[in-house]
């Protein structure tokens, strides 16, 4: 009996390797689960919050905190930030891979208030994201002119 | 990571759900029972954050913590009634040719685990609605917070039911800046109880391939660690099923109360499986009325079937989210304003399958599983229809609920969208299907020989075969009516 049962331990090990020959799931094994982003010793050594919410959001995290830390320091409240379309990013092809978000993920990333383009808070933004050199950086929309022509800017790219 | 709150909430999930086992007097195997006490409990509890907020007590570590303890010993309570022991049945232990499977399963479950407390929640839906507002509601102590005063027009997610919210607050305040473990006690539970059920239909060999098959469906493991409504959606969606299933192979009313209980608990998570659940009324009625079941019984069993659903659809819409969004929600915006024109309801019927499920997003999405369960359907219908048990012909119509229903949901919500929504809404027919197969006609074939050659008889037995159970349901006949 107990040859039998290698026998059916043969099977059940013939049918996983058979499972994971396959093309779908070969890819979703060695690539989405144990792929380069799986590197569990790497990730034990670096817990740190901030540190995991860079390896989910990559780049465009420690720049949103950025953002926040530049607008707090100046405007410690109320600040309104217009937020620019991805078109105009593409646009102005950045140097980084950074990827702008709605107003809701912009808040949860920032503590901030984000308006696009389509907002009816459009008058209150007294900040902007823009691209200085292919960098992202925030511009002070210091005068209604200033904020006007790059929310006309801003919708010549929107979606 | 706090880990007395998480063995805290661990606890108060188990004994959560292990009282409400036992309100409904369901008598199951010890392992079932931890399993389920465990998955029932995670949304129960999730109620607990629901009754600080409607007293307008603040969202603190000692509210959350005297929350969850109430709820827990109001849930607890029928535990302090006598109660018939349940079946002390063992759990086999694995044989040697389940370990390759197990060893895999726990690997996936491990990493399933890490990732869901390592990584933060990802999901676009969660992370603009209830992941935003429980992140506020803890800094804030209110789940009415500033969230509110920002630009919420790009989405509608802060409507969806409190479910997310509230564990995402338990887990924050209790555990780790992340939440997201509940969805690891959940999924574990979900897949233990899943293969101890399913070892009980069919030879050992098969059931840990067919879980182990159900657990590598890439999206569907994906979303077992990252949070969102539909994977608990598909657990107690399933779960109703195998107890509805228990109701009209045992007859015993406690069963469908229960199965209503857990459909209820799935239309909490995701409110729109109201109208799934009221497609399995069909079901009852073609049963009841093939055994000659007087119409005021068929009637009682089915509104029996939908009222702990309509009851939770009621609370969340009605209750929680008027209470906790102080937006309106027009939900008659929310449906397609042209329901006559049917067009619509084919167009998605069609996209759902050529372009979801029978292509190449759809080979990314759930592998193939389908094409597996497809392949095993018609060969049964072929070649095994006489072997067809009562399990399979019910999670076969389980299936057609979710494959006709969930296109029918994209054509009433406009909302509903193909390539997230319909293709997460799927997710509720990956167990059924599974379900299906371990009951199946050619499943019950090869346990059959399996066993008969792991033992080495050549004279075949009919053991691993499931059982043919007449229903015992006490109905009035309709010739017997006035």
């Amino acid at each position: 009996m107990f040859t039998r049962k290698i026998v059916l331990l043969a099977i059940a090990i013939l049918s996983i390797c058979f499972v994971f020959a396959t093309d779908a799931y070969h890819e979703w094994m060695f690539v989405k689960i144990l792929g380069p982003g799986f590197n569990i010793l790497d990730q034990v050594g670096n817990t740190e919050t901030e540190h995991r919410m860079t390896a989910r959001f990559g780049i465009s995290y420690p720049i949103y905190r950025n953002i926040r830390s530049t607008i707090s320091r100046m405007e410690p409240n109320n600040a309104t930030v217009l937020l620019p379309p991805k078109g105009y990013l593409k646009d102005r092809k950045l140097a980084v891979a950074f990827e702008i978000v709605e107003p809701a993920v912009f808040y949860y990333f920032t503590g901030l208030n984000g308006v696009d383009v389509n907002s009816p808070d459009l008058s209150r933004a007294g900040w902007a994201i823009d691209v200085i050199n292919r960098e992202v950086g925030v511009r002070k929309l210091a005068r209604k002119e200033e904020r006007d022509s790059l929310i006309a800017i801003f919708k010549k790219y929107q979606n | 990571m706090n880990f007395s709150g998480l063995l805290f909430l661990i606890f108060a999930h188990f004994f959560a759900g292990k009282g409400i086992l036992r309100l409904f007097k369901i008598e199951l195997p010890v392992f079932q029972q931890i399993c389920l006490s465990f998955m029932i409990g995670v949304p129960v509890i999730s109620f607990a954050p629901c009754f600080v907020q409607l007293m307008g007590l603040p969202i603190v570590m000692n509210t959350m913590v005297a929350s969850t303890i109430i709820t827990t010993l109001i849930c607890s309570l029928p535990l302090v009634f006598p109660f018939r022991k349940p079946r002390m049945m063992v759990f086999a232990m694995p044989k040697i040719y389940e370990v390759p499977f197990l060893v895999i399963i726990v690997c996936l479950l491990i990493i399933s685990a890490w990732r869901a407390w390592y990584f933060p929640p990802t999901a676009r839906d969660v992370l603009s609605g209830p992941e935003l507002l429980a992140e506020y509601a803890v800094k804030e102590k209110n789940m009415i917070n500033s969230v509110f005063t920002i630009d919420l027009r790009t989405t509608n997610n802060y409507f969806k039911s409190p479910y997310l919210t509230c564990l995402q607050i338990l887990y924050k305040i209790l555990v780790c800046p992340f939440g997201q473990l509940w969805l690891t006690v959940l999924s574990t539970s979900f897949v233990c109880w899943l293969y101890v059920v399913i070892r009980e239909k069919c030879h050992p060999l098969l059931s840990a391939f067919i879980v182990f098959f159900f657990l590598i469906t890439p999206d569907v493991y994906s979303y077992s660690f990252i949070i969102l409504y539909d994977y608990s959606n598909m657990v107690f969606f399933f779960c109703g099923f195998y107890f509805l299933s228990g109701f009209l192979t045992s007859g015993k009313l406690n069963e469908l109360l229960f199965a209503s209980f857990l459909f209820g608990l799935a239309t909490y998570i995701r409110t729109e499986t109201l109208i799934l659940v009221m497609f399995i009324i069909p079901l009852l009625l073609f049963y009841f009325y093939k055994r000659k079941a007087s119409w005021l019984d068929i009637g009682k069993y089915s509104i029996i079937l939908v009222s702990f659903s309509a009851i939770l659809y009621f609370v969340c819409i009605d209750v929680f989210v008027k209470k906790f969004v102080i937006i309106p929600l027009d939900i008659k915006s929310q449906v397609n304003p042209n329901l006559f024109d049917l067009s619509v309801l084919v167009q998605r019927f069609l996209d759902m399958n050529f372009a979801l499920i029978f292509s190449a997003s759809g080979l990314g999405t759930f592998a193939y599983f389908i094409y597996f369960f497809f392949i095993l359907f018609f060969v049964d219908l072929i070649f095994f229809r006489k072997r067809y048990n009562h399990e399979a012909r019910i999670a076969l119509y389980g299936v057609t609920v979710i494959y006709f229903g969930v296109p029918f949901l994209g054509y009433l919500l406009p909302l509903f969208d193909l390539g997230n929504t319909t293709k997460r809404a799927l997710f509720k027919a990956i167990p059924l299907m599974v379900w299906y197969i371990s009951n199946g006609g050619l499943f019950s074939f090869l346990s059959e020989k399996i066993n008969n050659f792991e033992l080495g008889i050549s004279k075949p037995i009919s053991a691993v075969t499931a059982p043919k159970v007449a229903v015992k349901v006490q109905v009035t006949p309709r010739s017997k009516r006035k």
